[in-house]
């Protein structure tokens, strides 16, 4: 059987005396949508950050490719081809759609005396180019790329630039931290159309949500969180029904 | 006398100097609160309010009671003032730029009362003359036990206000959140506008009521409101924190003049705070935080003079040769002080502009570099391109030290760097073996170096400025070039990701803390060479030319340039410059005026400097096709 793309062994998180989460295994599987939901405080957002490394576990493992990346800092992770994004959004408030974008592909380009000291050659600023310009017309963003991202009109279209930019590292695996959250129906839609694309494009998602209703048609699997586990894994129509 | 009531008579005056630091601390933390700034003004309000009395007693007559009560009262009233004209319009510009405008007020304040009342220290006679009270075999004069007996009450009266009254837990609501505070019906502005009243008439009585203890003059307010700030920061911003920072520090400030040494005694609040940041760096009070998404300036997208043009203008240096060879020395001197600034703000640059970390010790390590260098060629007769290099590699690596130990401290790092650069001129002054202490050194070896085809060459930097003008020249486009070519690299892209947001540059894959430290010690490791080459053109040094107040002139520089740019940080040291030596023509203190209220004014009104100036005056003459940007 091939490795999973991502594990967690038995991982939990104590916060003082509150355990955030309990020995808590389970796998991502190479080309799926995981979608991980459970009410507020289930521990969704603990796990994200366990994952993308922003908070270090108490106990256990996480394996990426079957390495053991637990004691990464997130950018190591990144370049590993782990790919985050926050669930209050953030970007690169200050810069243009196509700068915040071009930054997010920071792990694409290189360093380097020669560079220093001569540029980056032609050759590669083209490539970079036609990288930026690919994010951007997959996103959808292209005719916002002059525009500062911190006059995008709407919300959908900063949730937009957010995947965006983490998609700029090229990822093997996407991690978005509640897409839909803050989103009006329409919004939901093309973020789950955005999903999809990608997805067909050969990614592999996860990400989690604390409701469930809206997303359910998105995912190919579906986990439940509460209290720090997982309940019982499903394919996703299954798991609907179950929680009603 | 008893060595027990010795000690008890150094007990009581460490309380006295603790009242006064507690007072100035307690007006810190109120303003603090709500502006998220230490309200570096203050400092000059204290020594308004002692010349305030001063004034009202020697030319009105008026008793020394009145005289204080009045003195008070003014005092609140500028420190509103200064409030809602100073601090307000420039906290939505953002809060580094609020701190610098706090800066200089203190700096104008101060120079308007040099220019009034001259540097001869003034004294204010007690009303109880040298009356003092006896307990046992201790005593203390009557206007001491005043400040203690003041200071506990204003102390009590303060809890109380914060504690039970509507104003004091607006204030407390306020300062966790502003926004939530004023859905709850806190009215901001009038909350806002009573803290600085209150803290005014703190730092008021202060200074009233030090006037008759100590000879004051305008500047004794500076390292006063500087301890008062590690204090604030000791008591992690809370009153009762504070209360113990301050006997902390004052008591251990006199019980170490007493037992040990007077020396080092101005180190102890600032070696305090760098522990207390070392092992508590989370406990710390409020965060600086980050501005919200809205308030950003939106940086436009730079554009960079290519290779090009910097070679164009190397050309044209070199074309005007015989332009600066007819010049006289006056002005060589200028163009040679410019170039120093030039090396030194487009380094800071690089840290504050580009990587959006400030720093206040950048003369710090500037000096650094500047006693490095005069170390190296007197003491072990380094060559002058070794010991220029020694000069940068040595302001590199004690900037590796700190910035290693800084990382720890995120989001207190202004502060950190702010103790950093007076710590460093403490040293300067306090290790007076190898540094010469307060009279510096003297005869430091001018440049010398061969020149293939010219043969070998010594400079002398009274005769042959235009030598020295053309090494600083040829120093000035190596910086500026290396700085082009790291803003234009991979590691610039770091820098801006890490300026915008750090944890997001962490999720697109930037180690955020070596490109840190790494900045750091490039930034400091340049400032090191201008430093070098200061001591080689001036000859002497002295621990007064890097102070903290210069590396608020070079963040001025900077800001009135216009940061994050390579025009900028030449365009601001070279007005500055000029403009500091046309005023110093006339007075040094209406220069200092001058110069400060142009800054608060450039604040305020052209927050991206000269060269964002500059660049809507061009689009107004010549308006290019604007870029069209769909809704």
């Amino acid at each position: 059987m091939m490795t999973p793309l991502l594990e967690t062994r038995r991982l939990s998180k104590q916060f003082g005396g509150l355990l955030a989460l309990d020995e808590l295994s389970f796998q991502v599987q190479r080309g799926e949508i995981l979608g991980i939901v459970g009410h507020n405080g289930a521990g969704k957002s603990t796990l994200f950050h366990l994952i993308t490394g922003f908070l270090r576990p108490t106990s256990g493992e996480i394996l990426f490719e079957g390495h053991p990346v637990t004691a990464w800092p997130p950018y190591r992770r990144v370049r590993r081809g782990l790919a985050p994004t926050f669930q209050q959004t953030r970007l690169f408030y200050g810069l243009t759609v196509e700068e915040n974008v071009r930054l997010g592909c920071f792990t694409q380009q290189r360093g380097g005396l020669r560079r220093f000291l001569l540029g980056t050659p032609h050759r590669e600023r083209l490539t970079m180019q036609r990288r930026v310009n690919e994010i951007l017309a997959l996103t959808g963003l292209e005719r916002f790329r002059a525009q500062p991202a911190s006059q995008l009109s709407s919300y959908g279209y900063q949730r937009r630039l957010e995947v965006a930019i983490a998609l700029g590292s090229g990822p093997k695996l996407l991690l978005l931290d509640e897409p839909f959250g803050g989103l009006s129906p329409s919004g939901i839609e093309e973020m789950g159309q955005l999903i999809q694309t990608l997805h067909d494009a050969g990614l592999t998602i996860m990400f989690i949500e604390h409701r469930m209703k809206s997303i359910w048609s998105y995912c190919s699997r579906l986990f439940v969180m509460s209290g720090g586990r997982l309940l019982i894994p499903q394919p996703a129509r299954e798991a609907l029904h179950a929680s009603r | 006398m008893n060595d027990w009531v010795a000690l008890g008579q150094f007990a009581l005056n460490g309380l006295f100097t603790s009242s006064v630091y507690a007072l100035v601390s307690l007006g810190l933390v109120i303003v603090f609160g709500v502006m998220k700034i230490g309200d570096f003004a203050q400092g000059a309000f204290y020594v308004l309010s002692s010349y305030l009395v001063f004034t009202v007693e020697q030319y009105a007559g008026l008793p020394y009671g009145i005289a204080a009560l009045l003195a008070v009262a003014v005092i609140a009233a500028i420190s509103w003032a200064n409030g809602q004209l100073v601090y307000l319009p420039l906290r939505r510009v953002g809060i580094g730029q609020t701190f610098i405008g706090a800066l200089g007020v203190l700096l104008v304040v101060i120079s308007v009362l040099t220019l009034i009342f001259g540097t001869d220290a003034q004294t204010v006679a007690s009303p109880w003359g040298s009356y003092t009270i006896r307990l046992g075999g201790i005593a203390i004069s009557a206007q001491k036990a005043l400040v203690i007996g003041a200071a506990l009450v204003l102390i009590g009266v303060t809890a109380f206000l914060l504690r039970y009254t509507r104003w004091g837990k607006a204030l407390r609501a306020l300062s966790q959140n502003e926004e939530a505070a004023a859905l709850t019906g806190v009215n901001p502005a009038a909350t806002r506008g009573l803290a600085f009243v209150w803290a005014g008439v703190l730092v008021g009585v202060a200074g009233a009521l030090m006037a008759p203890v100590w000879p004051f003059e305008a500047t004794s307010g500076t390292l006063l409101v500087l301890k008062a700030f590690a204090i604030t920061v000791i008591g992690m911003g809370r009153v009762r924190g504070v209360l113990l920072g301050a006997l902390l520090v004052g008591l251990s400030e006199t019980m170490v003049q007493a037992y040990w040494s007077a020396q080092f005694s101005d180190l102890i609040p600032f070696a305090l705070l760098a522990l207390v940041m070392l092992l508590r760096p989370q406990a710390l009070g409020p965060d600086e935080g980050r501005s919200a998404p809205g308030a950003h300036q939106v940086q436009q997208a730079i554009r960079w003079p290519g290779t090009v043009y910097l070679a164009l203008a190397a050309g044209l240096l070199v074309l005007l040769s015989p332009w600066w060879a007819q010049m006289d020395n006056f002005w060589l001197h200028l163009l040679i002080l410019m170039g120093l600034n030039v090396i030194m703000v487009s380094s800071l640059d690089l840290l504050t502009g580009y990587a959006g970390i400030p720093s206040l010790a950048h003369a710090g390590f500037w000096g650094i570099g500047a006693y490095s260098y005069a170390l190296l060629m007197m003491r072990w007769g380094w060559p002058f391109p070794a010991a220029l290099l020694g000069a940068a590699s040595i302001s590199s690596g004690a900037a590796l030290v700190v910035s290693l130990v800084g990382l720890r401290l995120r989001q207190h790092w202004t502060s950190f760097t702010f103790i950093v650069g007076v710590i460093i001129t403490m040293l300067l002054t306090d290790f007076e073996t190898v540094t010469g202490g307060p009279n510096g050194l003297i005869g430091v070896p001018a440049a010398s170096f061969v020149l293939p085809g010219l043969g070998p060459i010594i400079l002398n930097p009274f005769r042959d400025k235009l030598g020295y003008f053309y090494l600083v020249l040829a120093l000035v486009l190596l910086v500026l070039w290396i700085k082009r070519r790291i803003v234009r690299s991979h590691m610039g892209q770091a820098l801006v990701a890490l300026r915008e947001d750090e944890g997001l540059a962490q999720a697109v894959g930037v180690p955020t803390e070596r490109y840190k430290v790494g900045v750091f010690v490039i930034s400091c490791g340049l400032t090191g060479i201008a430093g070098g080459l200061f001591a080689s053109y001036l000859t002497y040094l002295n621990p007064q030319f890097f102070t903290f107040e210069k590396s608020f002139n070079l963040l001025v520089m900077n800001l009135v340039g216009g940061s994050a740019s390579l025009l900028g940080p030449v365009i601001g040291p070279a007005a500055l410059t000029l403009f500091a030596e046309w005023t110093h023509a006339f007075n040094q203190s209406i220069a200092e005026i001058i110069f400060g209220l142009l800054l608060i004014w450039t604040l305020i009104y052209l927050p991206g400097g000269l060269i964002a100036g500059s660049r809507r005056i061009m689009r107004k003459i010549m308006p290019l096709a604007p870029a069209s940007l769909p809704k």
